[in-house]
Parts: structure tokens; sequence; C-alpha cells
């Protein structure tokens, strides 16, 4: 009979192979995976900064006027377009948002929760195995040994342990494996669509990038400001001047605060490359790749930019 | 048609401040002001436009592949509940035996079952 523990043991670990990752490779999909749960450089900030401030130069633009009809129509437009920016700016996050949901469904198939469910049931087994065992003994002339049930119950739990965390494994390759095609091109469209100069559309239409927009926006507000304040006398004083200044300050925070943002993604997509290169083979990983630290580091710098955006820029 | 929004904007937005210098001309009649008033307003209600569509495209690039997405995340989510399933099964066969062993050692205490 005790042969049949050993015997139970080769066969269940025949049958379900061994793990697929090992454990530095899970806990690196861990790290990778809670680092991007904490993901927090979102471009809609950047966006809703933008709406700002074409508002203020719709507004701007509208001071001018000696019509109070061209005003009217200036100001719906300015309002209509601003309500627009705002509504737009959430949906450049949903990408962002659904890579994070990812990640946490890594961590989730990451974690240790699937095994743990498994050790207490294994240790009731065992007493009632114990008790068995010790009645048994009291019966008959060749006892049973008293480790037999903490024998069995360890099989058992080394077989549920064995299957789940084979089967987890190669579900966490699976997963890192294709979601890595779908992070690259994901954030390959996210960093064309705001950095560089222009991006093309699926109809071959081309639109400039968010950094373009932004520059043009800059450039038209000053040349706008030029004419309407700076090119009336009337309208030069200290306020008008230190708006102009805070807003051209706004503006140079916003672009730093659209390259965090662009890093960030890019991190993001380097650290996640990297861990699928590394879970491609079953290896030992020494620490948790260089990648994912700077993912860390990115996400933190991004995180400290964006607590110091003032929420509303303030109008003259 | 293949459109270059970029040098669109950027023309229409040299367009809006060369009228807006024209309007400072002081020698203007009301009248010329409130033409000029009105292109301005037009060719900010263009600009409006290209900025509009310029957004939308972006959001439309970025989302591409949320529909992949949104399918792994499924698999990844079906896989995990059947993992849990799984340890599910192994706990309730380990109930079993667990059981077993128990009404076997009450049936032997009870002399239900003998020994050797």
């Amino acid at each position: 009979m005790l042969k049949i523990v050993p015997i139970t043991l080769f066969i269940s670990l025949a049958f379900t192979g061994c793990a697929v990752l090992t454990d530095s490779q899970v806990k690196n999909i861990n790290a990778f995976a809670a680092t991007a749960k904490s993901y927090s450089a979102y471009p809609s900030a950047v966006l809703r900064q933008r709406a700002d401030f074409h508002l203020h130069s719709e507004l701007v633009v509208a001071s001018q006027f000696t019509d109070a009809d061209a005003i009217d129509h200036r100001l719906d437009g300015a309002r209509k377009n601003y309500n627009s920016a705002i509504q737009l700016s959430s949906k450049f996050d949903l990408s962002l948002q659904l890579i994070q949901q990812y990640a946490g469904l890594l961590t989730k198939l990451s974690s240790d929760q699937y095994i743990t469910d498994l050790n207490a049931p294994a240790t009731s087994l065992g007493e009632n195995l114990s008790s068995l065992v010790t009645i048994y003994n009291s019966k008959v002339r060749d006892t049973l040994p008293s480790t037999l049930s903490s024998s069995i119950s360890k099989v058992v739990l080394l077989i549920g342990k064995t299957l789940t965390r084979h089967k987890q494994t190669a579900a966490l390759k699976e997963f890192v494996l294709a979601g890595d095609t779908l992070i690259q091109v994901t954030i390959r469209n996210l960093t064309t669509v705001l950095d560089g100069e222009t991006f093309t559309d699926a109809r071959g239409n081309t639109f400039p990038s968010l950094k373009s927009l932004l520059a043009t926006d800059k450039d038209f507000f000053i040349q706008s400001y030029r004419n309407v304040v700076f090119g009336n006398s009337g309208k030069i004083d200290y306020e008008s001047t230190k708006f102009y200044y805070e807003e051209l300050t706004a503006y140079d925070n916003t672009e730093q605060l659209r390259q965090a943002v662009v890093q960030a993604a890019k991190s993001l997509a380097k650290a996640h490359s990297e861990l699928a290169k590394n879970v491609r083979e079953k290896k030992d990983l020494k620490d948790i790749i260089a990648q994912t630290q700077q993912l860390i580091t990115d996400v933190q710098s991004a995180g400290n930019i964006f607590s110091e955006i003032p929420v509303h820029i303030k109008l003259p | 048609m293949n459109t270059e929004t970029l040098n669109a904007l950027k023309q229409v937005n040299a367009l809006i401040t060369q009228l807006q210098t024209a309007l400072n001309d002081p020698s203007l009649t009301p009248r010329e002001k409130k033409l000029i008033n009105q292109a301005i307003n037009d060719q900010c209600d263009i600009q409006d436009t290209l900025i509009q569509d310029s957004l939308q495209a972006m959001v439309d690039k970025i989302n591409e592949a949320n529909t992949d997405l949104q399918g792994l995340m499924t698999k990844m989510q079906n896989t995990s509940d059947k993992l849990a399933k799984l340890a599910a099964g192994i706990k309730k066969v380990s109930d079993v035996v667990g059981a077993l062993a128990e009404i076997t050692t009450r049936a032997i205490s009870a002399g239900l079952l003998g020994g050797a």
C-alpha cells in the first residue's frame, strides 16, 4: 500500500507535467501587472488642457468683435467645440484602461490564490486519514505507519497544486504572448497619435498629431493675442499681460505632460515586450527585468507631473 | 478623398490672424467691420470642424485594437474561472476522500467493519 504514494505521485506529475513557467517568471509577470495596474499617465488630461486653451483662444477672438451677433455666434461655437472636445477626451484613455484591465487579469492569473484554496481541504483530509490510521492500527497486527495520512494528503495536495500550477502557468504564457501583439499595436497607435507630426487614418486621410495640434493651437493663440490685445493699446495692462504669460506657461506644462504620457506609454510597451521575450522559454530570471523597473520609474514621474496640473486655468 | 488636415488648419489659422489684423484698421466702416467679423467667424467654424475631425480621428486610431483586447480579456476571465473551478473540483475530491475516511473510521469504531 505504501508503494501507492510514490506511484500516484509519479503518475500525477507525468500526467500533468511540470509548470510551464518558473516561479521567477511568474513573479516578473506579477511585477509588471502590479505596475501597469497603477498606471495613471492618461492622455485625457492633456486633451482637457488643450480644450481649455482653445476655449480661451476663441474668447480672445470674440473679444475683438464689435457686432453682438458675431460675439454670440463665436461664444456658441466655442461652447460646442469645448463640450465636444471634453466628451472625446475620455475616449483617449479607453485603450490604456483596457491594458490596465488586462494587467488586473494577469495579476489574478499569476497569484497564488488558486493554490492557496487547495491548502485548507488537504488539512482536514489529513486529520480524517490520521484518525482512520489510528483505528486501523488498533484493530490489526500489521500496523500502518503514522505518517501515511500526511503522505496521502500531501499527494492529494501535490496533484492538485501541480495540475493547477501547470494550467495556470500555461495560461499565463499564452496570454502574455497573445497580449504582447495587441499591446504593441495599441501603444504604437497611441504614440503615433500623441507624438510625431501627423498620422494617417484607415482611409488614407492625414491628421495632425496631438503634438502638432498643441503647437498649432499655441501659435494661433500667440498670433491672435498679439492682434486682438497687444494690437490695441487700450487693452494692454498688467492683467492682460499676466494672462498671456500664464497661458504660455500652461501650454509648456501641457507639452511636458504630453511628453510624459508618451514616455510612460512607450515604457509600458517596452516592459511588456521584454516580459513576453522572457516567458517564451522556461528559465530562471534573477531579478525583476530592467524594463519593468523603468516602467515603475516612468509611471511615478508621470504621476508627479499629473499631480501638478491646475484643474482650471484662470481667465483674465 | 485624401485630406491633409494639418496644412488646412494652418491655412485657416493664418487667414483668421490676417483678418484680425485687418479688423484693427481704424478707418473701417461699421459695415466693413461686420463683414470681417462674419468672415472671422466662418473661418473659426472651419477651424473648429478641422479640430473636431482630428480629435475624432485620433480616438478612432487609438482604439483600433480595443475589440481584440476585449476578446483576449474575455478569454483570460474564462480561464481564471476555469482555474477556480479546477481548484474547487480538487477540493471536492479531497472532501469526498476525507469524508470516506471519516465514515470508515466510525464504522470500524462501531464494529461494523472488522479488522483482520
